[in-house]
């Protein structure tokens, strides 16, 4: 390597310490789980290679991989989109110059940046069927249907968790709509008001479509916030019941740990990890490479 | 006038509505004043008879969280700092030099923006074994470190790129080094970007559980959000002392937020101005 | 001279950095476990240090789910502690080849006729799991319990009502209790262990012992005697018996909790309940255990009740082949099962030992030695049959199937053919 070409490449070096970490810690277990998802191994044992069986059983016999996947399909969607919108609302409400606005934005945001650990433990409290919040609320004031088994009905848990990551992270669109809301052109929303738009179209024609790169921020960080979603399912619901409310990386745990098959955890992990890169690659392609806040 | 009736009306629905939203957060609080020999509250806790500040002295003598405290603040603060020097020098790179396989680097990087810890759990493990990291605070230091820097990249990159071009090419000019530029002319106005991943890896580091679960043996290393594992065998039953560490969890990280939340928005706002 | 100066500078600094180490002759047992919680761990490490103060032990506790995350971790980076509890079966099992046969250790400890100074219980499931002729004891029993139910004993007295034998018995009082506003049966069936125990009983109450003989293939789990015990749980749960969303709760601490608060009538568990006594600011109920008494599981089928009762092996412990140092933590662990930190964690009231003749040093209550001999000397002698299964696929799927039947998502049979079929896999 010539001086010259160092010259030239200067960046390589500010690359570094970024790439090292990169290839210790993230590309290395990246084929570490490649390769044990090719054996029958319960994680201390002698391993038994067994090629592609286990992605075989995952695609054709695997009811909890199944709803693992559905449930991850759900709970992009509706946690995606009901915090853009609760957000929003939030957002533009708490740009329009209301008193105690900060200290509202501090309110809604806050749940965001507690340990799930610590909200899965509250919220079973909440949910719970017998002296939970909700149930005892149903109870004293005869407003029965609060009274539902949240957790304990499988066809309704996968909700009830969905709820509660909600809950979360809308303070956090909130306060990604308020940076764009600030960031808008304070021209482009008078210029409107004298033409005679109302509030509503010019939310509908004009704000909402200024904002389209924090909208694709949020869709990014959902998804990515899907996929990684382990905490706050395996403090609620385990999983349960009845796998209702698996996801992939608290079934990975299940079967990793407790089920004691640390091969067809991997090779899991190794589904996730090509859905995780397939929606980064469609992330990029969609939006280039800009798809973050601004720019 | 009808603009004050509708302020008015914004104010009323978002008080309702923050106070709804705070309801578990102060149940938290709630349950972590309760008696210690009371059980099964009314209202999942929201109502108790009596107020005892017991089970933070409880916490406190049986379990050492100022210890365990101290232990979390050497994980997650070196990681914070390491995230934001390294991150951001890649990100100057990425954004504003020209060098070998560029972009393959950048794509390599964002590829594993999705990636869930609990399924490196074993072979981070393996590694840090090989370099005799476990039980060490470089052991957990590292890996967040690893695992926070693309998305510190991510938002760092496209807040440098959109700096003036004319600037950096005064500075070259001047016979400024890239380093001199990314060092006195970028970061020095790139706090707002900054004080968000900062945030964001505060919040990473110091919730994470699983990979700390593994990787620190001792008790004497082990960081706050392990307590309530650690000690629930112990805890579990007893509902005030549990969230009385709840609390303590918590609270650390609503004021490193509160420090910086003013500087959150603005930065995020910095960087959708560009949008 | 300098030079000389610098050298010396750095051997003196050498010997600071390593003196520690050197000094260090003190010989360390590292211990992981789920069981007993830290404070007991402490009492006991306290008790075996007052008469062997050379061995420093270093405990680790941690919930169940993360112990086995922990373990696992560890053992695939050859790291294993030198002692680490075990539940007897599949997790035995797993670990076999990294655990060392304990019983020479036994013998020297105990003589020869080691095995019959444990209740027999025990010994037999040490062994659970052990492939045909290997006779090797890989863990030794310290806690050994059974499994049954409990009842509050202010509630049934202000109802002026016994326990119930039967299912019209148990019927009649949860109807009752329904009105009331109490849980007539308190379960927390979102945990699967829970869940388990109380089917455990139902087919024990069908069919005794005709699961382990599913289990080694010799019946089919689709069998009518367990579509039936599963139609009966079915039934806990339609019939109101259980508390209403009791499929959304955990055991511990949820269904817990409201035990303590008193708003459970009865309720299944074990005899580690006892163990509430021991708690720190107990909730009047706990005092004393003043406010609990066990009973047998109700003959619900009316085929009549069996004698005996399911339990097995709470925790046992075991000595892995990475440990440095056999011979102190063999020291370590027939000292708390027989010795002084036997002794420090029963009185704990932790469970129930798996030493014979052990006792609590002292009982808060009448009602409480009535119930530690109840279970000593009749209840844990007549313990024939596990109260775990073999492998952790099945278990899986029988939790599984148990929660999905509640649910109404499968008839009893089908969720017997799942279990069948994990079996057959």
């Amino acid at each position: 390597m010539s001086r010259k070409w160092l010259l030239d490449n200067q960046g390589l070096f500010f690359m570094a310490p970024a790439m090292i970490l990169f290839f210790v810690f993230v590309l290395y277990p990246i084929f570490y789980i490649f390769n044990a998802s090719m054996y029958d191994w319960d994680g201390i044992n002698e391993a038994v290679y067994i090629g592609v069986q286990n992605y075989i059983e995952m695609f054709t016999d695997d009811r909890s991989f199944a709803l693992s996947i559905r449930n991850s399909i759900y709970w992009a969607f509706l946690t995606i989109f009901p915090q853009m919108f609760l957000g929003f609302i939030l957002a533009y409400i708490l740009t329009s110059g209301i008193p105690l606005q900060n200290a509202f934005r501090v309110i809604f945001f806050m749940p965001a940046i507690v340990s799930p650990v610590v909200l899965g433990i509250i919220w079973q409290r909440i949910y719970a069927p017998f002296g939970g919040l909700l149930a005892d609320l149903a109870w004293e004031t005869g407003a029965r249907f609060l009274m539902q088994p949240y957790l304990s009905d499988p066809k309704i848990a996968i909700f009830s968790t969905i709820a509660v990551n909600v809950w979360q992270w809308t303070g956090f669109s909130m306060l990604m709509y308020v940076a764009g809301l600030q960031g808008l052109p304070g021209e482009v929303l008078s210029a409107a008001e004298v033409d005679g738009a109302g509030t509503l179209q010019r939310i509908r024609y004009i704000v909402v479509p200024m904002l389209r790169h924090v909208h694709l921020t949020l869709i990014l960080l959902g998804v990515i916030g899907t996929l990684q979603t382990f905490a706050l399912v395996f403090m609620l619901t385990k999983g349960g019941p009845n796998h209702a409310t698996e996801m992939l990386p608290t079934y990975i745990f299940l079967k990793a740990f407790p089920l004691q098959s640390m091969g067809y955890a991997s090779a899991v992990a190794v589904v996730l990890l090509v859905i995780a890169l397939g929606a980064s690659i469609f992330q990029v392609s969609v939006l280039g490479s800009r798809f973050t806040i601004g720019n | 006038m009808k603009l004050n009736t509708r302020k008015a009306l914004a104010f009323i629905f978002v008080s309702v509505l923050a106070l709804l939203w705070m309801v578990p957060i102060i149940m938290m609080l709630v349950v972590s004043f309760m008696p210690p020999d009371q059980r099964a509250p009314r209202f999942g806790g929201l109502l108790i008879s009596g107020v005892s500040l017991q089970n933070y002295v409880t916490v406190f003598e049986d379990a050492e969280i100022v210890m365990h405290f101290v232990n979390s603040v050497a994980v997650t603060v070196p990681s914070v700092f390491l995230v934001v020097i390294i991150s951001s020098l890649a990100a100057f790179a990425l954004a504003r030099l020209k060098f070998f396989a560029r972009d393959l680097w950048f794509y390599l990087l964002i590829m594993t923006l999705m990636l869930p810890i609990p399924t490196l759990v074993v072979p981070i493990f393996q590694i840090n074994k090989a370099l005799g990291l476990n039980d060490s605070y470089l052991g957990l230091i590292l890996p967040y470190t690893a695992l926070g820097v693309p998305f510190a990249i991510v938002i760092l990159r496209s807040f440098f790129a959109g700096f003036l071009r004319e600037i950096e090419e005064a500075a070259i000019l001047d016979g400024c080094a890239p380093f001199g530029i990314y060092w006195r002319i970028m970061m020095p106005v790139s706090w707002p970007a900054v004080a968000v991943v900062i945030i964001w890896q505060f919040m990473t580091s110091w919730n994470e559980f699983i990979l700390a679960l593994v990787t620190m043996n001792s008790v004497e290393v082990k960081p706050l959000t392990l307590v309530p594992l650690v000690y629930s065998g112990q805890f579990m039953m007893r509902p005030g002392p549990m969230f009385a560490i709840l609390t303590l969890i918590t609270l650390p990280v609503i004021l490193v937020y509160y420090l910086m939340q003013r500087f959150m928005v603005s930065g995020l706002t910095a960087g959708a101005v560009r949008g | 001279m300098y030079r000389k100066v610098t050298l010396a500078v750095f051997v003196l600094l050498i010997l600071v950095l390593t003196a520690p180490a050197l000094a260090q002759d003190e010989v360390v047992v590292r211990f992981r476990s789920w069981s007993p919680v830290i404070a007991t761990t402490e009492a006991m490490i306290e008790a075996f240090n007052a008469e062997n103060p050379d061995i420093r032990i270093e405990p680790d506790i941690t919930n169940y789910p993360e112990y086995l995350v922990d373990l696992q971790t560890m053992a695939a980076g050859g790291a294993l502690p030198d002692l680490i509890g075990l539940e007897p079966g599949a997790l035995t099992q797993q670990y076999r080849d990294h655990l060392m046969p304990l019983q020479d250790c036994a013998v020297a400890t105990w003589g020869e006729d080691w095995e019959a100074q444990f209740f027999p219980v025990g010994i037999e499931q040490a062994r659970l799991g052990n492939p045909e002729g290997d006779d090797n004891i890989y863990g030794l029993p310290v806690l050994v319990q059974t499994i049954n139910m409990w009842y509050t004993v202010p509630i049934f007295e202000e109802a002026g009502v016994e326990p119930p034998t039967t299912y019209d018995e148990l019927k009649e009082l949860a109807d009752m209790f329904n009105a009331q506003g109490i849980a007539p049966v308190m379960i927390g069936a979102g945990d699967g262990w829970i869940r388990r125990d109380v089917y455990m009983q139902l087919i024990h109450n069908v069919a005794p012992g005709l699961i382990y003989q599913a289990e080694d293939g010799m019946a089919s789990f689709t069998d009518d005697a367990f579509v039936e015990a599963m139609t009966w749980w079915k039934r806990l749960f339609d019939d109101g018996i259980f508390q209403m969303g009791a499929l959304g709760m955990t055991h511990y601490p949820a269904a817990v909790e409201q035990i303590q608060g008193g708003r459970a009538a009865m309720f299944p568990m074990g005899a580690w309940w006892q163990q509430q006594a021991a708690n720190p600011n107990p909730p009047p109920l706990d005092q004393n255990l003043a406010g609990y008494a066990p009973f047998k599981f109700p003959d619900v089928t009316g085929m009549g009740a069996p004698e005996d009762l399911l339990g097995g092996i709470d925790v046992m412990l075991g000595v892995t082949r990475d440990s440095a140092n056999p011979d102190a933590a063999c020291k370590v662990i027939t000292d708390w099962i027989s010795g002084a930190g036997a002794q420090a964690l029963i009185n704990t009231y932790n469970d129930l030992p798996a030493y014979i003749g052990l006792r609590p040093a002292s009982f808060g209550s009448e009602n409480q030695e009535a119930v530690w001999d109840l279970f000593t000397e009749e209840w844990l002698a007549s313990v024939q049959y596990a109260r775990q299964l073999k492998s952790p696929d099945v278990k899986q799927a029988l939790e599984d199937a148990l929660a999905a039947v509640a649910a109404g998502e499968m008839t009893p049979a089908e969720g017997m053919q799942l279990v069948q079929d994990a079996n057959s896999m």
